[in-house]
């Protein structure tokens, strides 16, 4: 029982690497927009499988996951533009519903193209797998963990060395007083959601030669990332990405000790405690709506 | 409020003549379908009525049937006891959950009831041994009325639409009155309610609990209706379906619920016959494409409902000013920071 | 006569920041009593204290001699401390009439049950309620505008829709954070009429006020608060000269030059400890 442990751990933690990038999408929309991108895990569906798509084109691999994330970070950027947009200032649960609308739109396009068939992408460098701890890691987990670890430094330097990347921490802060110094807060919403969705993107595609890339992997994804992002209080980029590898580990180890279908229930029971945690009081809360 | 008598007098007057102008099974069945998911609806519009919105109604609808269900097929009790059992207890569940879950802020607040909708969606999946699994569970014994078997949808009618027409009266009853006003105290400001006296954590927790109640009671008839439950009916997705239809009613509007439900289920019967034909390659959830844009079409266009969209625009149009024009919540800027 | 008021020691403090700082104060039946103080002082804080909206970190507050300290908001308000908000808090989303007859809701009675049955007796309530809210905008002078929207009023109307609705409340004490904020001086003035009648009729206001006029016509005794203490109390003729109040408000140097203020008792040794001096050290506001 105990010679799973270290398996189910590297499960973990490799799944774990996509599940932060997803939640470090929404973190991303949430501090600069305040609202919950629940289309966010279906972004990493559309770049699977358009890159799988792009494939059967005969297309280099390297080029297919570039277009696709290209064409993914279009859609999300579409996607603020049009359906974020316009209900903008709204009630955040006007939003929240939207984003739940356009989720479900996507994946059921998704189905009306790709149908329910699973796709694949080969993995980025096909050899076989290596053993580390007593446990199984397929070379495609160790691009996911290593993406993921590029991805965050990269964030981190766009964020605290950059100019555009200050203005979106700014934003993130103090909307109000960003506008007073000339930073856009609908430009930053549009570059929130750009940027988000290539994330995502960048975490399907890195995925699917590990697990395969159907038209209703985004929920599961986005739920589990927004699992993570909520741990970081859905503010905080480096909680979150903890939160992710918890929340990935926590999964793997129910799905290997108990049983798949729990994984997903476990998930959410982690979520609800989390929420209860951090709960605020009424006047706090109130307060900032009703400013 | 007189307009509003008249109103029920001629709902009652349509409830009551309807099944002298159809006779197909299939058509009865369609109605039944209203009725209930009515109720689901209504439930949901009375919870937004406080300010919240749950998408985990349908794991209470699912709870509510598979209740009923195994207390009779299992313990031999009849419906009649059984119904009001499920519906009492998953009244209980909604109070539990409810606890922890009604002082969040709304947005996390519909989050836990999608992590409460899941969790439940998994057990029914899970807990083969009681609830079928997958599979489902058959041989539900049937609603009973003096010593009548209710099996054919053409005799489950008259007490769905019964109990929509009563929930109904109920829900409008609920939302006048002082519990009314202080609903609808909390959806503005629940700060400002307390501030008036308004016992706002009780108000919230009665509405969901009352919510619940409603989608378990739909569920509970509709366990004995089609005679068989299973998972599938009771997932994310139905939930979505059925605040959907709350959508299309206008989220506080319990008239709209009905219009809401009436409307979706049309759409979805239609979609389902006429989709296959355009695209045959698909099958599935396909309509959850169809179902999304409207969604997203809705919330940007009509937050409040369809008809009170249609109402609006066609002031605005005629260039009257708009009597309450405004969208359901204020739009505040921006720019005061975000919450 | 028992204070219908009283703060016992009230402290506040957000971590390391002392919001409200050992504050006593009682106020007696049918009083007006004045909170003043620079921005920033803890006057709404206070409020919210007092209100139940915020827990003290120490201290108590009495209710006609009952403990209220831990309460819930709507265990407070519904035992008849009725508060204003500064921001202005109505409900955007309803009419007008609606809005003030949601303030009768503490002395009605009709729950879930009686309301989901229709009863009689929740229609019957209904119309008194109605009426009273009908009667509450006449005095106010709102009653022309009982259907419409609260968000379409104009400001000062908001404000006065937002004083009706806490009157019809029937308040034993009336809370109100800065009421003329944004009032002209004419409504200014007929808001002062009005409370002043008001207390003639039994009401009993505590009012945190910036307008001085307000203060020195309405007010039978005022409070000053900086950085969060009473550092003064009293008629207002007497706060106005008071040296303390004045370095509060305008820095050291003022008070000293405002001679006419000063007994020898109090020149130079006006402050206590170091104190930066002018009106630039008021900084963000306390929450």
């Amino acid at each position: 029982m105990l010679d799973l442990l270290p398996q189910l751990i590297l499960s973990g933690v490799t799944i774990g690497s996509i599940y932060a990038l997803v939640a470090l999408g929404f973190v991303l929309i949430y501090s600069v927009t305040g609202i919950l991108n629940f289309a966010q895990g279906e972004f990493s569906m559309l770049s699977a499988l358009l890159c799988a798509t792009l494939l059967s084109w005969h297309l280099p691999l390297g080029l297919a996951a570039l277009c696709a994330v290209a064409a993914v970070c279009a859609i999300g950027a579409l996607t603020e533009r049009l359906a974020i947009q316009p209900a903008f200032g709204g009630h955040p649960l006007t939003l929240i519903i939207i984003t739940f609308g356009v989720s479900m739109a996507f994946r059921g396009i998704a189905l009306m193209l790709w149908g329910a068939d699973p796709y694949t992408i080969p993995e980025f460098t096909p050899g076989p797998a290596l053993v580390v701890l007593g446990g199984v890691l397929v070379r495609q987990a160790m691009w996911a963990v290593g993406l993921t670890v590029a991805v965050v430094a990269a964030l981190f330097v766009f964020f605290v060395r950059t100019v555009p990347g200050a203005a979106v921490r700014a934003c993130a802060d103090n909307a109000f007083a960003s506008r007073l110094v000339g930073i856009s807060p609908r430009r930053m919403s549009l570059l929130a959601f750009t940027l988000s969705a290539g994330l995502a993107a960048v975490a399907g595609i890195v995925i699917t030669p590990i697990t395969g890339a159907t038209y209703d992997m985004g929920l599961s994804l986005g739920l589990k990332g927004f699992v993570a992002a909520v741990i970081g209080g859905l503010t905080s980029a480096p909680a979150a990405v903890v939160g992710a590898y918890l929340v990935g580990i926590i999964e793997a180890l129910t799905t290997g000790y108990l049983s798949p279908g729990y994984g997903t229930a476990i998930t959410f029971l982690v979520l609800l405690i989390v929420l209860f945690l951090q709960r605020e009081g009424l006047l706090h809360g109130a307060q900032r709506r009703q400013a | 409020m007189t307009r509003e008598r008249v109103a029920l007098g001629l709902l009652a007057l349509v409830i009551v003549a309807l099944p002298f102008a159809v006779s197909t099974a299939y058509a009865f069945n369609v109605l039944n379908i209203i009725g209930l998911y009515a109720i689901v609806t209504l439930g949901l519009i009375l919870l937004g009525c406080s300010g919240q919105i749950s998408l985990g109604q349908a794991a209470f609808y699912g709870l509510g049937a598979y209740a009923s269900a195994l207390l009779s097929r299992d313990l031999g009790w009849t419906p009649w006891i059984t119904i009001p059992l499920a519906i009492v207890a998953v009244g209980g569940v909604a109070y539990v959950v409810g606890l922890p879950t009604l002082r969040l802020a709304e947005h996390f607040f519909v989050l836990a009831t999608v992590g409460f909708g899941i969790i439940v969606n998994v057990l029914m999946v899970q807990l083969l041994p009681v609830t079928g699994g997958g599979n489902g569970l058959r041989d539900i014994p049937p609603l009973q009325i003096a010593g009548v078997r209710l099996v054919t949808d053409r005799q489950f009618y008259y007490p769905i639409w019964a109990l929509t027409f009563g929930t109904l009266i109920l829900a409008r009853n609920i939302t006048s009155h002082r519990t009314g006003r202080a609903l609808r105290a909390i959806l503005s400001s629940e700060v400002g309610a307390a501030a008036l006296g308004i016992d706002v954590p009780r108000y919230k927790m009665e509405v969901f609990v009352l919510s619940a109640a409603y989608a378990a009671l739909a569920g509970a008839l509709y366990a004995h209706y089609i005679r068989f439950i299973s998972p599938s009916p009771f997932s994310l997705l139905a939930s979505l379906f059925f605040l959907i239809m709350a959508a299309v009613g206008g989220l506080t509007n319990i008239w709209g619920g009905l219009f809401g439900a009436a409307l979706v289920t049309v759409l979805d019967q239609v979609i389902r016959a006429e989709v296959p034909r355009v695209f045959p390659r698909v099958g599935g959830e396909y309509q959850t494409a169809i179902y999304g844009v409207l969604l997203v079409l809705i919330m940007i266009f009509f937050p409040r409902g369809i008809v009170r969209g249609a109402l609006d625009l066609r002031r605005a149009l005629s260039g009257r000013s708009p009597a309450t024009q405004a969208p359901r919540a204020d739009a505040e800027p921006a720019e005061e920071g975000r919450a | 006569m028992t204070p219908i008021l009283r703060m016992e020691r009230l402290t506040r403090r957000f971590g390391g920041l002392v919001a409200v700082q050992d504050v006593d104060c009682a106020v007696a039946p049918q009083e007006i009593v004045a909170i003043i103080g620079p921005n920033g002082a803890g006057k709404t804080t206070l409020f919210n204290l007092i209100t139940g909206f915020l827990p003290p970190t120490s201290g108590e507050i009495y209710y006609r001699e009952q403990r209220i300290t831990d309460l819930p908001a709507s265990r407070i308000a519904s035992l008849g401390v009725i508060r204003t908000f500064q921001n202005l808090v109505i409900f955007n989303e309803i009419t007008v009439a609606e809005n003030v007859m949601i303030g009768c809701h503490r002395w009605t009675r009709t729950g879930l049950v009686h309301a989901a049955l229709g009863l009689p007796s929740a229609v019957r309530e209904d119309r008194r309620v109605s009426e009273t809210a009908r009667e509450a905008l006449a005095v106010v002078g709102l009653d022309k505008r009982e259907h419409d929207l609260a968000r379409d009023l104009p400001f000062g109307q908001q404000r006065l829709l937002e004083l009706a609705r806490a009157l019809v409340a029937r308040p034993a004490i009336l809370l109100l954070d800065e009421p003329t904020a944004g009032l002209s001086a004419g409504e200014a003035r007929d808001l002062v009429t009005l409370i002043r009648r008001l207390r003639a009729d039994g009401g009993t206001f505590v009012v945190i006020e910036h307008n001085m006029d307000v203060v020195m016509e309405a007010a039978d005794r005022v409070v000053v608060l900086d950085y969060g203490e009473k550092i003064a109390e009293g008629p207002p003729q007497a706060i106005q000269r008071d040296p303390r109040v004045i370095a509060a408000y305008l820095g050291d140097e003022a008070a000293e030059v405002s001679v006419g203020a000063a007994d020898g008792a109090h020149r130079g040794g006006a402050t206590d400890g170091a104190r930066p001096g002018g009106a630039a050290r008021r900084e963000t506001q306390a929450p």
